[in-house]
């Protein structure tokens, strides 16, 4: 017997079968009651995809600031005009400064006084 | 005064029918599901032979439809959109249900026996309207692998064309042809092994 005779004879009798075209009686209601039913889920995965978009929003927000901080870096490099990074705060102390170095040799100063009164032996 | 016409829901479009579901109007999907539902049905049972579980298919399909109509960009028509995902959810049915089956081809009728028989005499005079010849080739059907099955009940008995069927499937063209080719192979094959278990 020919394979191939038998297979067109075969997709012939498929194409020959009437596909019946009825539909279940309230079907549409069926469907609708179950999608009321799914609502709640349906708001969940609103929120789910809401908190998705706002973790995108966060990572953004990140990046963007982490180029402020790199920018922000080259400026004082090109203002000192020299490669070594220092803390924009670090560099002028002013008066805070002044206060410390006094401290200093006040400290010095009341140390001899007092070797010289030979109190501290 | 001139009171408003009531707007048909024949003339008003799906596009504009999803729009008013997106916004909160959820009872006019209803519409969608009253227009659809036919071609739903007569798609489901070309694959699912017991209505049940044609009934429960089509309907995950508009409960999955509602869920997912965001992503309906409304670039091809809400028809082939539902068509695409009744068809994969077909495919995934037909892929569980192989996972169940133990029926083989030695199940075969006194009937469908006989039809073979009276091929193999004269395969010309063979009524290939007999409903032995239908029952015998949706057994076939059935030994086929799931995607198999799908893409020669697209190509051969709903006449598609392959770019019609990469469309409804999402397989590239290139994919379709090689299943096509695959798919009448192995049909080929068990016809091979029925006529070996038949005449031996």
């Amino acid at each position: 017997m020919n394979r191939n005779m038998l297979y067109q004879t075969l997709i012939r009798a498929a194409r020959t079968e009437k596909v019946e075209n009825g539909i279940p009686s309230g079907f549409d209601a069926r469907v609708l009651e179950a999608i009321q039913k799914i609502e709640p889920d349906e708001t969940l995965s609103q929120l789910r995809h809401s908190a998705s978009v706002l973790w995108k929003a966060a990572f953004s927000c990140a990046g963007v600031a982490a180029v402020v901080c790199l920018t922000a870096v080259v400026f004082v490099i090109q203002e000192d005009g020299s490669q070594e990074y220092r803390p924009g705060g670090a560099r002028d102390l002013g008066p805070v400064t002044e206060v410390f170095n006094g401290a200093g040799d006040e400290i010095a100063s009341v140390l001899i006084e007092d070797l010289e009164a030979g109190d501290l032996w | 005064m001139e009171s408003e016409a009531p707007v048909a829901l024949e003339s008003v479009s799906d596009a504009e029918i999803v729009r008013a579901v997106r916004a909160g109007d959820t009872e006019q999907f209803g519409v969608l599901v009253g227009r659809h539902q036919t071609r739903l049905f007569a798609l489901v049972r070309r694959y699912l032979r017991r209505e049940d579980d044609v009934a429960d298919l089509v309907q995950d399909v508009l409960v999955k439809a509602f869920s997912r109509l965001d992503s309906w960009r409304g670039e091809a028509p809400f028809e082939h959109w539902l068509m695409r995902l009744a068809t994969r959810a077909c495919l995934d049915a037909l892929r569980s249900q192989r996972r169940h089956r133990e029926e083989t081809l030695t199940d075969l009728s006194a009937e469908e026996t006989e039809w073979l028989d009276r091929h193999a005499v004269s395969p010309e005079r063979n009524d290939h309207r007999s409903e032995a010849a239908r029952s015998l080739v949706r057994r076939i059907f059935e030994q086929l692998s799931p995607a198999h099955r799908m893409v020669l009940t697209l190509l051969e008995l709903e006449d598609r064309s392959v770019k019609e069927i990469s469309a409804i499937t999402g397989w590239s063209q290139t994919l379709v042809k090689v299943r096509a080719f695959r798919a009448r192979a192995e049909m080929k094959r068990v016809l091979g092994r029925l006529q070996t278990d038949a005449f031996l």
